[in-house]
């Protein structure tokens, strides 16, 4: 995007002069050229407005106005525009959770599959992807990744040629007690349920 | 009335001022977009690769824009993501390579959404508002490659609308974090406590002072409330601008340091670099140029 100069000085003098501080070079951007056109500044004020629409309105709380008005916003959602910034609320939630499979290999050996750990430095900004997958992947309305899930942890964990006989899938959490004056939180510990067993087809 | 509306709207959206806050803002996003796209190329074959832990039959309904369906294809995306993230921050047609950052993101983000968390969305949102603006204009090889080497630190005069549509993202984002937090534990003055007992979110374990000190907890508990809340509508107050801005540093830092939150942290402050004083940083940087090059008058640019 080539830009005319704004003053009648020839191209390498304008450059010159933005160089050296003595011109602040102004309106190069086709941001700022589009509202020296009516028809540009029409264009910024419709892209401004519907923009704002698409950032405030979806957040409003859920009503029957907000069902009737949500068509209005989806265009926003398809090319990728959400909005949904209610974190730790309305409470922050009160259990640890973990996914764990147990692996039962056919020389009735027992392993166990868990979410790696990276660390807490930049492994922290790949730990926090398999800690949201975890904390999806064991809610029911999710049974429908459980399978995948424990096929894939099988084919991971081959042991002498041979895939584990069994993959259990099991939710691990603690419950936390909110903190009151009485003392310190207790950690209540783990608690454990199965909630899908996979076996490898004879 | 509506001239005084007329005028409150032309320096709002029209009067040009300096782009350094713009500048600061694109450099940070593409480092966020460098280092989101580096951690997830660690794990591309387990996340997102043929034989990933999701499978492609779980990728998102909705448009993917780019058929990412095998370890190759979403290798090249985070190769192309890296070059944009670079593009980006350097300065390189950023508007551009900020929209094809936008695409990959929500290709890529789309094809596994079970480990997506609010810190992915607000990049992606950013990147696109940010696309929007002239990041350009100030720090940037186009600035260099229009003006010869000298103009890298100074900024042309730009409009401000689409920082105007940037900041208004910001401080939705904080106003509804806030309006969200409406439970017990947020009023009582414990829902920090709780927040750093979750050990699947915890980056360096349990700090006691932090969960069992009901003084401590309390202070963080209700401060973060009031930060939110600060930052969701006071943020247009020019005045008090640089001091919510260090709050809001504050409240990142301290949040990304004790909780796994990915890219939140960095994606927020990026934005918050939006709300930078122009003129006073114009000043700060013709000043600092007059300093090492005395032989240049420096000048000052018109305050709006």
């Amino acid at each position: 995007m080539d830009d005319a100069p704004e003053t009648d000085r020839s191209d390498d003098d304008h450059s010159a002069a933005v160089a050296d501080g003595s011109s602040p070079a102004v309106g190069e951007d086709w941001q700022t050229r589009m509202l020296r056109r009516r028809f540009g500044r029409f264009l910024v004020g419709v892209g401004v407005a519907v923009s704002s629409f698409w950032i405030v309105a979806p957040n409003m709380p859920s009503s029957a106005v907000r069902d009737r008005l949500d068509t209005l916003w989806e265009p926003a959602v398809g090319i990728g525009l959400v909005q949904d910034w209610a974190v730790f609320s309305p409470n922050p939630r009160s259990q640890s959770i973990d996914v764990r499979a147990r692996l039962d290999y056919a020389d009735g050996t027992i392993d166990f599959w868990d979410v790696p750990d990276f660390g807490p430095g930049v492994g922290a900004f790949r730990q926090y992807r398999w800690n949201k997958w975890q904390e999806r992947v064991r809610l029911d309305e999710r049974n429908e990744h459980w399978a995948p899930t424990a096929e894939w942890i099988a084919r991971q964990n081959v042991r002498d040629g041979e895939q584990p006989e069994r993959v259990t899938l099991i939710r691990r959490w603690i419950d936390h007690e909110p903190l009151t004056a009485d003392g310190p939180s207790v950690n209540l510990g783990w608690n454990e349920f199965e909630f899908f067993v996979w076996e490898r087809d004879a | 009335m509506s001239e005084a509306l007329r005028t409150f709207g032309h320096r709002l959206f029209v009067a040009e001022r300096s782009a350094w806050p713009l500048a600061i803002a694109r450099v940070v996003i593409g480092v966020a977009i460098l280092l989101w796209t580096l951690t997830m190329m660690l794990d591309l074959r387990a996340l997102l690769g043929d034989d990933a832990l999701v499978g492609v039959e779980f990728a998102d309904d909705l448009d993917r824009f780019l058929p990412l369906d095998s370890t190759l294809t979403v290798g090249v995306a985070l190769l192309a993501l890296i070059t944009a993230g670079i593009a980006i921050i350097v300065g390189w047609r950023p508007s551009l390579w900020l929209v094809v950052a936008f695409v990959l993101l929500v290709a890529i983000q789309r094809r596994n959404t079970m480990i997506l968390n609010s810190g992915d969305i607000i990049l992606r949102n950013l990147t696109l508002l940010l696309a929007l603006t002239p990041t350009g204009a100030a720090m940037s090889v186009d600035r260099i490659r229009r003006h010869g080497r000298a103009a890298f630190w100074t900024s042309a005069q730009v409009a401000p609308w689409g920082l105007r549509v940037v900041q208004l993202q910001m401080i939705v984002v904080y106003f509804f974090a806030f309006w969200s937090k409406s439970g017990e534990l947020w009023q009582n003055g414990t829902a920090v406590s709780t927040a750093f007992r979750l050990q699947d979110l915890q980056r360096f374990g349990e700090w006691s002072v932090l969960v069992d000190d009901i003084w401590v907890v309390a202070f963080l508990t209700w401060s973060t409330l009031v930060v939110e809340l600060a930052l969701g509508t006071l943020l247009w107050v020019r005045r008090l601008r640089p001091a919510l801005i260090v709050f809001g540093v504050l409240l990142h830092v301290m949040i990304d340091t004790f909780v796994l939150v990915g890219f939140f942290g960095i994606a927020m402050v990026a934005g918050l670099a939006t709300f930078l004083d122009a003129d006073r940083l114009d000043t700060l940087v013709a000043r600092r140029r007059a300093d090492r090059a005395p032989d240049v008058e420096p000048i000052t640019q018109p305050a709006h």
